[in-house]
């Protein structure tokens, strides 16, 4: 009760806030502004109480709370616990929220040093309205007996319960989800979404006081510090699917990946346009709209992952939140949306005349080098957004619902790529205002020359196998050796946090040349691993040894690594794919991680696909009227000729298992033929084979009979087959596994980890250079 | 005109008229079984697998094959050349991407949407019915 209370307070709190920033902004009242001050500390305090009453419900296994009941159990181990607390939409929310106000309060000091505070909070203060909004839509504090009053359930149902932990239990966290890597992709995910309030907030403070370029110098840092949080929570994400889910690659172009893409793209196109604006006081309107459109596209993504519209096109599953929820989605979209554009509109012809820039706009200036650049990392934004919202807009105006392939994305891309590649580098070689044409075309040339000559070598030793493949490589290249230039340049200067974007730019050459040989020799083959057999796959010898049970001191689940031996010119590495069965599908069907053996220069993946035993003998699954090979001797194929119930039919009184039968005909490769019917009891759940017939050299029984009611002639049966001549052998364990080479695979994630390093070095730049220029004012 | 809108609007045009282009070619209908039939072209179904004893994944030849019902209640054979995608016995619904091929339906993808949470396992709410 306390709890629900407090979540309502943190709305009151917020529009108290809004208001009293407001009226502060619009009075420019320095009085009012301490006071709504105090107001968002207590509302910084009731969420964070909020968020203690939230997990300290989780940790207490209290499962009258439906949000508990749904995400956790008894059963679920410590750090989990906290995973818990943001594996529902009610939760994530909440953590969003919390996130935003300690962005909140960083803003207010930030802010208040710089005499904007009123008019900043003002702004934020609403992103916390909506925020807190949804909470109390989304109560994460929902007692079971009011959530699920139409099913009948009543607090002393429950309560009769709690005495008994067997019922008193909650449904527990998808065990996809109990890794490490949910400890930390969700909350930069989520840090990331929240940081991004801030630039919006500077921004729109800016555009209200008409301080069009004090605003760019204001947000600068913050700009850097979101995009970096933010390239950190995608990478985990990526990381996350490939390591442990399984899917193969790391990035699936799937609509909510798409989402957390889009604001990151935007922020890192406008990290360039405000470097624009501060060199020479032009793209004013630009970096209004960028900044705006990148804040929007957070709200927007949360929209299309959070209200169930992409339901059928991502395999992120998300439960329909009703249809209130996706209305004031639709609403906080839409207000942020006509604010932001509105007041732009607003102060269009004012911005006009703002937009002084100093420098001449010079076709080989950096500036325009940037520009270019920047719209090309918008158009892939665009793109994005089109690609994911396709479903959608295609059911808005009436045409077919449809997906998108991933295809799509990469054909579009591969273009796009190259050409940022290219004005990545070329735009460092010029200089800002004008560029020495000649000496730019020299220098271009030079490294341009380089790019082929080492794609030529790359595509002649085929390690790439296409143009575009070529193209890239060749750009990256260019991008890498003018980079890496300025790199030693400076450290040689030693002006290391200087070294900020050019990190980011040679990251971004590497990830593009991982990318590039993943895509052109990435290997993957269908490999069925018996237990002490050796499969030699993929120029590799693989061997299955064995199991070992893990987490044995858990009785929610039956988890196993199996001993794969991986074996090259003698040498033998192993690795460990993980195959799991648990109680959270009450262990119907098992969970897979990939086993991944890496070397620096490629992985091996290693991902099980599903489990089966082999008893020596071959299941054949039979149609009628369809003839098919005996994979143990090809020289022999069987048919399904026809059902036999006459014996069942004899036996329908007696109420013992019945007897089904199928005349089967074996045709060898010398046009000879047998015919036999083979039976199996059938107990009205599970069938016994009658006997073995043995033709020749095989022995065949039949294993189960699979009618189809509607067309019983599109029913099957499954025979076994095995050879007489082989020994009988103990059953033994099959794991069926996809292999891939994924070579390179290093490149993608260095590069794109070097990018981050990059952000890094930029936004610890940016808010020194603030704090020192702060500094006497404050003091 | 200057020049920078001007190759700015180029290039935006340029790409966004491809992206169109390519969207149209890449996008997969959704269809049902009946539309899917007369028009032999690569569309995706969305459905339910029924039918527990005719869900077979044969591990020697790598085939899974099942039967789905779309939503207009017409059932098909799904064949796909790869392992039964997992978790595939507790997706709610399935949507299969590939084209018909003679009597059954040839998949090159399997998606299943799987509940985030399980309904059921738990006894805290009574069962309905």
């Amino acid at each position: 009760m306390l709890a629900q209370f407090i979540v309502h307070l943190c709305l009151g709190l917020a529009i108290g806030t809004s208001i009293g920033y407001w009226y502060a902004a619009i009075k420019q009242q320095q009085t009012i502004t301490t006071y709504s001050r105090y107001l968002f500390f207590a509302l910084c305090g009731s969420i964070a109480v909020s968020a203690i009453l939230l997990l300290h419900a989780i940790v207490t296994n209290d499962f009258d709370i439906t949000y508990v009941q749904s995400y956790s159990s008894r059963q679920l181990e410590s750090p989990f616990l906290y995973a818990a607390f943001y594996s529902g939409q009610e939760g994530s929310f909440l953590l969003w929220t919390l996130l935003t106000s300690i962005v909140g309060i960083a803003t207010i000091s930030y802010s208040k040093r710089r005499g904007i505070e009123a008019d900043t909070m003002a702004f934020f203060s609403l992103v916390l309205v909506f925020l807190t909004t949804m909470l109390v839509a989304k109560n994460p504090f929902s007692y079971l007996w009011e959530t699920y009053a139409e099913q009948g359930t009543t607090r002393e149902f429950i309560e009769a319960l709690k005495n008994d932990p067997q019922r008193y239990n909650g449904r527990g966290l998808n065990p996809v989800l109990q890794n490490y890597w949910v400890m930390i992709h969700p909350p930069m995910l989520f840090s990331g979404f929240a940081m991004m309030t801030a630039p919006f907030a500077l921004a729109m403070a800016g555009l209200l006081r008409r301080q069009y370029h004090r605003w760019i110098e204001d947000a600068q840092p913050w700009i850097n510090a979101a995009t970096f949080v933010l390239g950190i929570g995608i990478v985990l994400g990526g990381f996350w699917a490939y390591e442990t889910l399984g899917w193969g690659g790391f990035w699936a172009w799937d609509p909510v990946e798409n989402s957390s893409l889009v604001p990151w793209l935007l922020t890192v196109a406008l990290l360039h346009t405000t470097l624009i604006q501060r060199r020479n006081k032009g793209l004013v309107r630009t970096n209004f709209l960028l900044t705006i459109a990148a804040f929007c596209a957070v709200l927007y993504s949360t929209f299309l992952t959070r209200s169930g519209v992409l339901g059928d096109t991502s395999v992120h599953s998300f439960v329909e939140p009703g249809f209130f929820v996706y209305v004031l989605l639709l609403v906080f979209l839409g207000f942020f949306l006509v604010l932001g554009i509105g007041l732009l509109i607003v102060r269009f012809p004012d911005l006009a005349s703002a937009s002084k820039r100093t420098g001449i706009f010079n076709l080989t200036s950096r500036e325009f080098l940037l520009s270019v650049g920047v719209l090309l990392i918008i158009t892939s934004a665009i793109i994005v957004v089109l690609g994911t919202s396709y479903p959608i807009v295609a059911e808005l105006i009436g045409q077919q619902k449809a997906a998108i392939e991933a295809r799509f994305y990469n054909t579009i891309h591969a273009p796009l790529l190259a050409l940022v590649l290219l004005t990545n580098g070329i735009s460092l070689v010029a200089t800002w205002q004008q560029t020495n044409t000649l000496k730019l075309f020299r220098t271009t040339s030079a490294f341009g020359a380089l790019g082929i000559a080492i794609s030529s070598i790359l595509y002649a030793i085929d390690v790439i196998r296409d143009f575009s493949s070529l193209v890239i490589v060749a750009t990256a290249i260019v991008a890498l050796a003018i980079n890496i230039g300025h790199i030693i340049r400076l450290i040689r200067g030693k002006k290391m946090f200087a070294l900020g974007a050019f990190l980011s730019h040679a990251g971004l050459g590497i990830f593009s040349l991982g990318i590039v040989v993943l895509a052109s020799k990435a290997e993957t083959s269908h490999v069925r691993l018996v237990e002490g057999k050796t499969e030699n796959i993929l120029n590799y010898n693989f061997t299955l040894e064995g199991k070992q049970q893990l987490d044995t001191h858990l009785t929610d689940r039956e988890k196993y690594r199996y001993l794969v031996a991986v074996e090259k010119n003698g040498i033998v590495h192993y690795a460990y794919p993980v195959v799991y069965f648990s109680d959270f599908n009450r262990r119907q069907a098992p969970f897979f991680e990939p086993g991944i053996l890496s070397t620096i220069d490629g992985d091996l993946y290693i991902a099980p696909k599903a489990l089966d035993i082999d008893d020596g003998s071959t299941a054949i699954t039979l149609f009628k009227r369809h003839p098919q090979f005996i994979s143990l001797d090809t020289n022999w194929r069987i048919e399904l000729i026809a059902f036999d119930m006459s014996r069942a039919q004899q036996g329908m009184m007696s109420g013992q298992p019945l007897p089904l039968g199928v005349a089967i005909r074996l045709h060898s490769a010398g046009s000879s033929q047998r015919d036999t019917t083979l039976f199996a009891y059938f107990d009205g759940q599970a069938f016994t084979p009658e006997d073995t017939v043995v033709i020749g050299q095989f022995s065949f029984w039949l294993e189960n009979i699979r009618r189809n009611q509607r067309d019983p002639d599109s029913s099957t049966a499954t025979v076994r087959v095995k050879s007489n001549s082989i020994q009988s052998l103990q059953p033994r364990q099959v794991l069926i596994t996809e292999v891939s080479k994924k070579p390179m695979i290093n490149l993608v994630w260095v590069g794109f980890l070097i990018t981050l390093v990059g952000m890094l070095f930029s936004t610890i730049r940016a808010f020194r250079v603030r704090s020192k220029l702060t500094a006497p004012q404050s003091s | 005109m200057k020049p920078r809108y001007l190759i700015g609007a180029i290039l935006i045009t340029a790409a966004v008229g491809t992206s169109v282009y390519l969207l149209s070619q890449s996008q997969i209908q959704y269809s049902t079984i009946a539309t899917a039939k007369t028009s032999g072209r690569k569309v995706q179904i969305k459905g339910q697998w029924v039918d527990h004893d005719l869900t077979l994944y044969n591990t020697g030849t790598d085939t899974f094959q099942f039967i789905l019902v779309d939503d207009s209640g017409e059932k098909i054979r799904v064949v796909y050349h790869g392992a039964k995608p997992n978790n595939f016995e507790l997706a709610q619904t399935v949507v299969v991407r590939g084209r018909i091929n003679g009597d059954y339906f040839e998949a090159t993808e399997i998606l299943t949407k799987c509940p985030s949470k399980y309904e059921g396992n738990t006894s805290l709410i009574p069962q309905k019915q």
